[in-house]
């Protein structure tokens, strides 16, 4: 025991040494969850827009007004002729574009059917949506307002959004970058450590010594389920605080969910070591069948219920998957574990498979 | 000249050796760009609906039976109260549930209003903000038809102002027509990026550096053998990924092909030079891999991909300046949905350029045979 001890700390020394992958380690779980927090908003201010005011009347002055006072739009280009709509639209200079037709206010004024054109650039399709939900909301208020009198028979719609009334981002990136980089930690760099060991031969070094081979790939591995560890704490710690995530549910069994996602992790990292030998090959192996699958597979950036059925099945196979969902049912929903069995149950039994094939893959090696 | 030439031909076969190796190269582009097109999915579809019906007239059976016909919903609980109703929702069974008030029709009558609740499950923020939308514009929908219903001549009068709404160069709003063109490029640097900050630094791992120190082979030389296989298949796998996003999403190549390709040329350039430069600052893979995957996450998320990069904060437009990944997806969307031409791409053109040369010299300068 004592001499697996040493070998622990040996290992501990050997990360900590190397400083770079170390502010590496915490920098982008920091940083992601910045970027998410603060960069990635849909939020739409200032987009530049441009107008062809054919009219040139009160009424098409005072809709642009609106449109440009509602801190959404700002006006870029006041066009002459409809020729020039597709030239600003191809520099990519403007998003939004609003058509006033000639004889506009008159026709409007005497009860005529009128037309505004909106169009939008729609190569970046889900702001182009936004846009001209926007702007369209602008012009009927503006179109309601000069008609007055109220509608009989209104039937009022009061949404509640529940859980999150306020459509915070941080409530899905949140889970989503904390699976992303604990699968990172432990995933990826145990398998590229132990591949390197290989690849470099001090594996052989080492299983010559008088420490078993399971204890020396524990010995591997536990510095990296601290580190991890850590690196879900921090996460957590600025979800709660910077980006207002609630902790609804109770955190000792947040915290150990979290170490089963990582101890199933690391059995992921173990498992791809013990197929390769090669640093690289183990460091797109972890990318490929790893991480872009979390990435897009998970619900963490593209909701699963839209994916075609295929993958939706597929999807059931990702770990992240179900310890997502855990994390949302446990901070959010404040869930307790009479809840969430079956993805627990799932994750222990999937880190239970990937440690069987392992062993069974280092049995035969060393036979 | 001859020197370069035997660099090259010694770094293709060094790639072409390592088969595991390649066939993940070739195979990652064209995997990520199928689970993207196929995962990558904003659309709001068969949203699992409960409604608590308290007042069981013949126009709240009306409202359900509208539900029922919209296959964007499925009604799939009914409760009674509202209690087993939050249930369903913490247990994820439905996604929003509908609250039709007891007296519904009544206050109708009476008052000229009445309230209709939806309580939406909110986690996810932009679906939710989407199923309240088709919901609300249904009961907006059925509220126009009582109202022609019973007066008729009330509802004629009003909205004579239409809005006609375009979408230009995605006129279906599909998500895969916005993503493909930036997916193209952003494989190029995470493929090209990544495999190339790892070359060097393998090369002083495995102690093949010191045997090309001792050669006579001058930096720019080695530089330039470096960077010219990882261009060349760069560009195949660019064209792979061309190949697969015109005929198996049928995505519109509506400007110059050539000029596609002189910037992917040059964005390719770019790459392989941020992932020399990273390679040589190196010393270990692990090192240069976690740098190099860094840095791809920031470009990556800060690059117009996934989100417009106009609506981010003015401190993250600023990063973005020197974000080479932000200027090739505008050009990718631009010339391929746009059909956008050498003059109105001008300025990134040569902002990419200032960034090939600038990278490029600095992996050439940080180049040191002695140690």
């Amino acid at each position: 025991m004592n001499r697996f001890i040493a070998f622990v700390r040996k290992e501990f020394y050997h990360i900590l040494r190397d400083r770079r992958t170390l502010l590496i380690l915490f920098g982008l779980p920091l940083v992601q969850v910045l970027l998410f927090g603060f960069a990635l908003t849909n939020e739409i201010k200032n987009a530049r827009i441009a107008i062809l005011d054919q009219d040139k009347s009160l009424y098409s002055q005072e809709i642009t007004n609106r449109l440009l006072s509602s801190g959404y739009f700002q006006a870029s280009e006041y066009l002459q002729s409809p020729k020039q709509l597709e030239a600003v639209f191809r520099k990519g200079k403007i998003k939004l574009a609003l058509v006033f037709p000639p004889r506009f206010s008159n026709d409007w004024q005497h009860g005529k059917k009128t037309q505004i054109q909106i169009l939008a650039d729609a190569s970046e399709q889900n702001t182009a949506i936004a846009l001209n939900g926007y702007a369209s909301a602008i012009i009927q208020e503006f179109a309601a307002s000069t008609n007055g009198s109220k509608p009989p028979m209104a039937i009022e719609i009061a949404p509640r959004m529940v859980f999150n009334p306020d459509l915070k981002g941080a409530f899905v990136f949140v889970p989503g970058v904390m699976a992303m980089v604990l699968l990172l930690v432990s995933a990826m760099m145990t398998s590229v450590t132990l591949a390197r060991e290989k690849e470099t031969g001090t594996m052989e070094v080492l299983f010559v010594s008088p420490l078993n081979q399971i204890q020396i790939i524990l010995g591997k591995v536990i510095p990296y389920l601290a580190l991890s560890f850590i690196n879900g704490c921090v996460i957590l710690l600025l979800g709660v605080y910077v980006l207002g995530m609630p902790m609804a549910g109770n955190l000792a069994l947040l915290l150990a969910e979290t170490l089963l996602f990582i101890f199933l992790s690391l059995s992921i990292g173990i498992f791809i070591s013990s197929i390769t030998n090669s640093q690289v090959v183990a460091m797109f192996a972890s990318l490929m069948i790893l991480m872009m699958p979390t990435i897009f597979l998970s619900g963490f950036i593209f909701p699963i219920e839209s994916m075609p059925m295929f993958l939706q099945y597929f999807s059931n196979i990702i770990p992240a998957k179900y310890f997502i969902s855990i994390v949302k049912g446990i901070m959010i929903k404040g869930l307790g574990i009479s809840y969430l069995v079956r993805e627990t149950l799932t994750l222990a039994g999937m880190a239970t498979f990937f440690i069987l094939l392992s062993l069974r893959n280092l049995k035969t090696r060393v036979a | 000249m001859n020197r370069i030439a035997f660099l090259i031909e010694k770094e293709f076969k060094q790639i072409f050796r390592n088969t595991v190796l390649l066939r993940m190269m070739m195979a990652m582009p064209i995997m990520q760009l199928i689970l993207l097109s196929y995962a990558a999915n904003f659309e709001v579809k068969d949203l699992k609906m409960a409604v608590v019906d308290q007042d069981h007239s013949s126009y709240s059976q009306r409202l359900i039976s509208k539900f029922a016909h919209i296959q964007n919903f499925q009604l799939v609980d009914f409760p009674t109260n509202l209690k087993t109703s939050q249930e369903s929702l913490l247990r994820n069974k439905v996604d929003l549930v509908m609250v039709i008030p007891p007296h519904f029709s009544s206050e109708l009558y009476r008052d000229q209003k009445s309230t209709i609740q939806l309580m939406v499950n909110a986690i996810d923020g932009s679906k939710a903000g989407i199923a309240s939308g088709y919901a609300s514009t249904i009961i907006t929908d059925f509220n126009s038809e009582i109202r022609v219903e019973n007066f008729p001549l009330a509802a004629q009068n009003n909205n004579t102002l239409e809005i006609t709404n375009q979408y230009w160069y995605n006129p279906r709003l599909e998500y895969r027509t916005f993503m493909v063109p930036g997916i193209l490029f952003e494989l190029l640097i995470l493929v090209g990026g990544l495999i190339s900050a790892l070359n060097i630094v393998r090369e002083k791992e495995i102690g093949t550096q010191e045997q090309l120190n001792v050669t006579p082979i001058q930096k720019y030389q080695f530089v330039v053998g470096k960077l010219v296989p990882f261009v060349v298949i760069g560009l195949l796998q660019f064209t792979i990924g061309l190949l697969v996003a015109r005929f198996v999403f049928h995505l519109p190549m509506e400007g110059s092909l050539a000029l596609l390709y002189v910037f992917a040329l040059l964005f390719l350039v770019l790459s392989t030079g941020i992932g020399l430069s990273i390679s040589n600052v190196s010393s270990t893979l692990q090192q240069a891999m976690f740098a190099a995957f860094f840095l791809l996450v920031l470009f990556i998320l800060l690059s117009g991909l996934f989100s417009s990069t106009e609506n981010m904060p003015m401190w993250a437009q600023y990063l973005n300046v020197i974000n080479p990944l932000k200027y090739i997806i505008e050009v990718g969307r631009n010339i391929m949905l746009k059909g956008s031409n050498w003059y109105d791409l001008q300025s990134q053109f040569f902002t990419l350029l200032a960034m090939a040369v600038g990278i490029n010299m600095l992996a050439m300068l940080q180049y040191r045979k002695t140690s």
